[in-house]
């Protein structure tokens, strides 16, 4: 009920907002922009057959003064989903904190970004949302090796007497702001990243830095990342090392993941995509090479329709999922 | 028909200084002139200084000639990609430039805010304005 209430509420937006177009959020005043996005999907495997609402989101964000700057986002996920296997559902109808941060420009080469926000690794990170993304599911790079969110501080701009190289340093020092919704909780995490956009066709960089877990382990991490587009064929890439020491058992460890991904545009709405990933964590002693094969249709951009296939070197894994989202 | 003539050439010129646009400031800003990159970074809203000096940029409406002629030499990009490149900025909670309805209200904007950037056709260009990129 909740959720066709959100739906409500936007769309009385949407036709308040005299010209909108679907993508671009409704500017309600010089202050506020609002925006949000859904997306559903079917997955079926050897062992589930799951239907989800998964992401529900609402975001507003706008300028307060000509250098300050500020983005709320709030999102239920999995807001309800029902496995037909297992014959079970679930809901979690709470929407929790996503991003809630102030971004003050100083100047070109300092910024200052406060509060909680999404961490500034690679690429996968930065557009995690179903309709951003060229296929259903993510590598497993993007949910193992580092948090997602960081509560904390980013001090990010243009390095001085590299005009194309941008870089992050970013530290927090306490708990999440809403410590349910991140990947690995974790009261301590630093790092430093940095991107060289050679051009805005060839884009790479990577970052490196360290966080402790709740249950006191101190991971150190270092990841690199690379993307090329040419007209209808782009390639990206990420990789990602941890090095685990475990303060209650002394036992130090490694985890490793990486994945390839192409995407070729067969027109302006359809396009094929292509992923390999690896991953191996010495702790759980899990190795697993997955291939993806996919298509996706977009009759606008921030509409996607996509199916793919997921094949694991464990056959159980195997999988084919088929998404719907949009971003308004 | 020299008269016709030089008339007819007169004309041309105008027509061909129309299609030229510029990129400028007001003459009181301090403003450094940007490498084109910088110019591309600041009007994909990706870079709000230029030195010390903080910017906002102006652009024209969507179906404007002219701003369809920036896209293609200074910011390189198509329609289309710049279309996704918003819609992705959306989520991170970054809009595009503000737009102004015509030149003459381009022209009108730059001179009164401070740290304006946008572009004229160089037939609009005057004394109060400094050209710091020509496409």
């Amino acid at each position: 009920m909740r959720f066709f209430l959100i739906l409500f509420f936007i769309f009385t937006l949407l036709a308040n907002a005299g010209h909108y177009e679907l993508g671009h959020g409704v500017k309600l005043h010089e202050k506020l922009r609002v925006g949000g996005y859904f997306s559903t999907d079917y997955e079926v495997s050897e062992t589930k057959r799951l239907a989800r609402l998964d992401d529900v989101a609402v975001l507003a964000y706008g300028n307060l003064t000509p250098e300050l700057s500020y983005l709320t986002e709030l999102e239920a996920a999995p807001y309800f989903q029902r496995d037909f296997r297992a014959n079970t559902q679930a809901y979690d109808r709470h929407f929790h904190k996503e991003r809630v941060y102030l971004d003050y420009q100083y100047s070109e080469m300092a910024n200052f970004r406060l509060g909680k926000q999404i961490t500034p690794i690679g690429y996968w990170n930065l557009e995690p949302i179903n309709v951003l993304r060229e296929t259903s599911s993510n590598p497993l790079l993007s949910s193992k090796m580092f948090p997602k969110f960081l509560t904390g501080l980013d001090i990010y701009g243009y390095l001085p007497w590299f005009n194309s190289v941008t870089y992050h340093i970013f530290m927090q020092n306490n708990r999440d702001i809403d410590k349910e919704y991140i990947n690995i909780k974790n009261e301590h995490f630093f790092g430093i990243s940095l991107e060289n956009e050679d051009s805005m066709d060839f884009q790479y960089g990577g970052s490196f830095g360290e966080f402790i877990t709740e249950d006191r382990k101190r991971t150190h991490f270092a990841q690199l990342n690379a993307k090329y587009e040419l007209s209808n064929l782009s390639f990206q890439s990420e990789v990602a090392l941890n090095h685990i020491d475990n303060h209650v058992t002394t036992i130090k460890s490694y985890k490793f993941a990486a994945y390839l991904q192409s995407h070729y545009r067969i027109s302006a709405k359809h396009a094929l995509v292509g992923r390999y990933e690896y991953f191996n964590d010495d702790t759980t002693n899990i190795s697993n090479h997955i291939g993806i094969f996919g298509y996706s249709y977009r009759p606008i951009y921030p509409v996607s329709l996509k199916a793919e296939y997921q094949w694991n070197s464990d056959e159980k894994l195997n999988k084919f999922i088929t998404s719907f989202s949009v971003l308004f | 028909m020299k008269y016709f003539f030089t008339i007819f050439i007169i004309l041309l010129i105008q027509l061909s200084a129309a299609k030229y646009g510029v990129v400028v400031t007001s003459q009181k800003s301090e403003v450094e002139i940007p490498t084109l990159r910088q110019l591309r970074d600041v009007f994909l809203m990706k870079r709000h200084y230029v030195g010390d000096t903080k910017v906002l940029p102006i652009n024209m409406l969507l179906a404007s000639t002219l701003r369809q002629r920036f896209e293609k030499n200074v910011l390189k990009i198509s329609r289309e990609r710049l279309n996704k490149y918003w819609i992705k900025q959306h989520f991170q909670g970054i809009s595009p430039p503000i737009t102004q309805a015509s030149a003459r209200s381009v022209k009108l904007f730059i001179k009164n805010v401070e740290g304006a950037i946008g572009y004229l056709p160089l037939s609009l260009v005057d004394d109060d304005m400094r050209v710091l990129y020509e496409f």
